[in-house]
């Protein structure tokens, strides 16, 4: 029931049938009451007809005042259903009526003039018909209800065959057009017919527009499928690419989370370190430069000149196992329209071999392949950026020059073995002495040189008793005898100058060249001792370095 | 042609000459002694009994299809004797009231006015004797 209420036929017989009882209605109402009106005129003038039918008889009955004659036709009158009281009168008192008494004076009297029937002009009575007003309108009101019911019949005659048509022109064939429209599937192939008597009409180009939207709706499902089908081919691919790839692939969002990461990227990471599920952590929590690297990437989402950038980064590592390199490609990612939200995409590959591989070349490169200490070249770069960062920070640069004595005479006599041997201790035993960030240099031969900072500030009392220590405990250190290979021990010392910066040369190679001289100074005055560069001295034509280094030893 | 125009003259002519004059005549010794038309009409169609004096009014006619008495009706109220007819028919219903009383002749209607103070009746101007009184004439066509 429920179901066929909202049936658009229903709906549309309901229209009618409601609209119908309401122009039943509200005609018969109206007609009613026009035909009330309509039929006491009619009896009216029926009573007029009558009055006219016998104003002849009547008006002879008056003029030979004849009142058998005039009875006669008042009886005569009264017998119709619409007559009352009928009543003729003559003016000397003449008088015949039908009912009672006299009706002059009653209202309501349908009054005909009588005239002499021989003299036209002579006015010789009245005929007074009191009409049946209780009849006519009983009458009348019989004839409108009878009207009023016809045309209420009518009214719904029409209302039951407008509806059927309606119902047999639209709302039928609309009925089966939406059964069969609820049938389709999309997709499939199916198509409504149009029905009987409709190929011309509003309904059947409904229909027809029906099916075009269908077929139209099945092709483009059709290159919906096929196109989901490539894209599934091409995300396959690209899923293959993403997974079997070498490099290790990841993206994050604007605070350095992992979105998304590919198993290649996940074994570099879980190589270094036991996570369960590396997707939402931090990417820079597994960096050993983590602030710098956060500091990177905000220059990277900020700037807008960068857009890739290539990075080695050492991982962080459990304590113990071996050290991990990465070689990193940031590129901003651009989701279209979000400027704010910046994602960037890393692409990683390990390169802990290769960069050990560099490290190791570039130690071999720097370093002395004998003592480990930094190469002459690396050394003089070193010096130059230790003068530098003297400079910037306004500090005292210390040169001290070291010459093993006697070295020549050890190579000479014991061979080049124990030569190497004693070069190698003095290098260890240098590396003792002096911190980690002071620079040891093999010089070259039997010639070391060590590059250290002090403060500037108090020199006199503070800074100069420092060097002066630190130049004698390296003088005692490579005084100690050192023990051969087949048990022997010998004896060494060494020949230290010391030069500063500012104090002896504004520029390394000056402060060198005075720490030469001060060593010479220091061979001068009979080896095993430290002399610092004292200007005063330079004067003598025989402190020359030059000349003295063919002699040395 | 000339008898089609004779006949011509003959009907033209016929009406007038036969017609003469109408007269209302009483007898001499009536009291009354002249009646307006309307009174003439009054007794001859039955409205009244008595003549406008109050003397009792014996009224006579001619006979039935006489060319006088249908002259005279046409003359007197416009109707034909038909329709007098058909007048007095309605009223003889009742019996109250009657028709003049038809005499067989004019010659008859005379006799039968000059025998009655009351009685009227018509004649021909041609047929006015002495002890006939004219109480009313119709005016010459």
């Amino acid at each position: 029931m429920r179901r066929f209420r909202h049936q658009l036929y229903f709906k549309v017989a309901l229209a009618i049938a409601l609209s119908v009882a309401l122009v039943a209605v509200l005609s018969s109402y109206f007609f009613y009451f026009e035909e009330v009106e309509r039929n006491e005129q009619v009896s009216r003038e029926h009573v007029n007809q009558l009055s006219r039918t016998i104003e002849k008889t009547a008006s002879i009955a008056v003029y030979v005042q004849d009142s058998v004659l005039a009875r006669e036709i008042i009886d005569g009158l009264a017998i119709n259903d619409v007559v009352s009281e009928a009543e003729l009168i003559s003016e000397p008192g003449f008088s015949v009526y039908s009912g009672e008494k006299t009706l002059i004076g009653r209202e309501g009297l349908s009054t005909l003039i009588l005239y002499n029937p021989f003299s036209e002009d002579e006015v010789i009575g009245q005929l007074k018909i009191l009409p049946n007003e209780a009849f006519i309108h009983h009458n009348a009101k019989d004839a409108a209800v009878n009207q009023a019911w016809m045309l209420a019949l009518l009214t719904l005659v029409t209302a039951i065959l407008v509806s059927f048509i309606v119902h047999k022109a639209l709302t039928s064939p609309l009925n089966s057009i939406t059964n069969k429209f609820e049938e389709i599937i999309p997709g499939q192939n199916s198509h409504i017919s149009v029905p009987r008597f409709h190929q011309r009409d509003e309904i059947g180009r409904l229909v027809s527009g029906i099916n075009t939207l269908v077929s139209s709706l099945n092709q483009s499902i059709d290159s919906e499928r096929n196109l989901r089908k490539k894209t599934e081919i091409l995300e396959k691919k690209f899923r293959l690419i993403f997974e079997q790839a070498s490099a290790g692939i990841c993206l994050i969002d604007s605070d350095n989370l992992l979105l998304t990461a590919n198993p290649a990227f996940e074994r570099i990471i879980y190589k270094s370190h036991s996570i369960e599920d590396a997707i939402g952590l931090r990417l820079t929590d597994w960096f050993d430069n983590k602030l710098q690297l956060e500091s990177f990437l905000t220059d990277i989402r900020q700037s807008h000149h960068l857009d890739t950038v290539a990075l080695d980064l050492k991982m962080k590592t459990l304590p113990g196992s071996p050290d991990c390199w990465v070689h990193c490609l940031f590129s901003k990612v651009l989701d279209a329209g979000k400027q704010s939200n910046l994602m960037i995409e890393v692409l990683m590959y390990d390169v802990t071999e290769r960069t050990e591989r560099e490290i190791n070349t570039r130690f071999e490169a720097d370093h002395d392949g004998l003592t480990h200490l930094k190469n002459r070249r690396a050394g003089r770069r070193a010096l130059i950026e230790l003068f530098d960062r003297a400079k910037e920070n306004d500090k005292i640069a210390v040169i001290m020059n070291i010459d093993l004595d006697n070295f020549k005479t050890i190579n000479d006599v014991r061979g080049h073995e124990a030569g190497d041997l004693v070069l190698i201790e003095v290098g260890l035993r240098m590396m003792a002495v002096f911190r980690n960030d002071d620079l040891c240099i093999r010089w070259g031969g039997d010639e070391f040189v060590v590059g250290c900072y002090f403060d500037n500030a108090r020199f006199e009392e503070r800074s100069l008793p420092a060097i002066e220590k630190l130049a004698s405990e390296l003088r005692c250190a490579l005084n100690q005898d050192v023990q051969l290979s087949c048990g022997e021990d010998i004896n060494i010392g060494a020949s230290i100058g010391i030069a500063m910066y500012p104090q002896h040369g504004r520029d390394l190679e000056s402060v060198l060249k005075a720490a030469d001289s001060a060593m010479y100074v220091s061979k001068h005055r009979g080896r095993n001792q430290y002399s610092i560069f004292d200007p005063k001295l330079m004067g003598e034509p025989d402190s020359c370095p030059r000349n003295d280094a063919e002699t040395k030893s | 042609m000339k008898y089609w125009a004779g006949l011509l003259i003959l009907m033209l002519t016929q009406p007038i000459r036969a017609e003469g004059e109408l007269l209302v005549v009483v007898s001499r010794e009536s009291r009354v002694d002249s009646l307006t038309k309307s009174q003439v009409v009054d007794l001859f169609m039955g409205r009244y009994v008595n003549f406008p004096n109050g003397d009792k009014a014996k009224v006579f006619d001619l006979a039935p299809k006489s060319e006088m008495k249908g002259q005279f009706y046409r003359r007197l109220v416009n109707r034909t004797e038909a329709q007098i007819d058909a007048y007095w028919a309605r009223l003889l219903f009742s019996g109250r009231n009657t028709p003049p009383k038809e005499t067989e002749s004019p010659g008859q209607l005379i006799d039968e006015i000059i025998s009655s103070s009351h009685a009227i009746g018509y004649i021909s101007s041609q047929d006015l004797i002495d002890s006939l009184k004219v109480v009313y004439r119709f005016e010459a066509l």
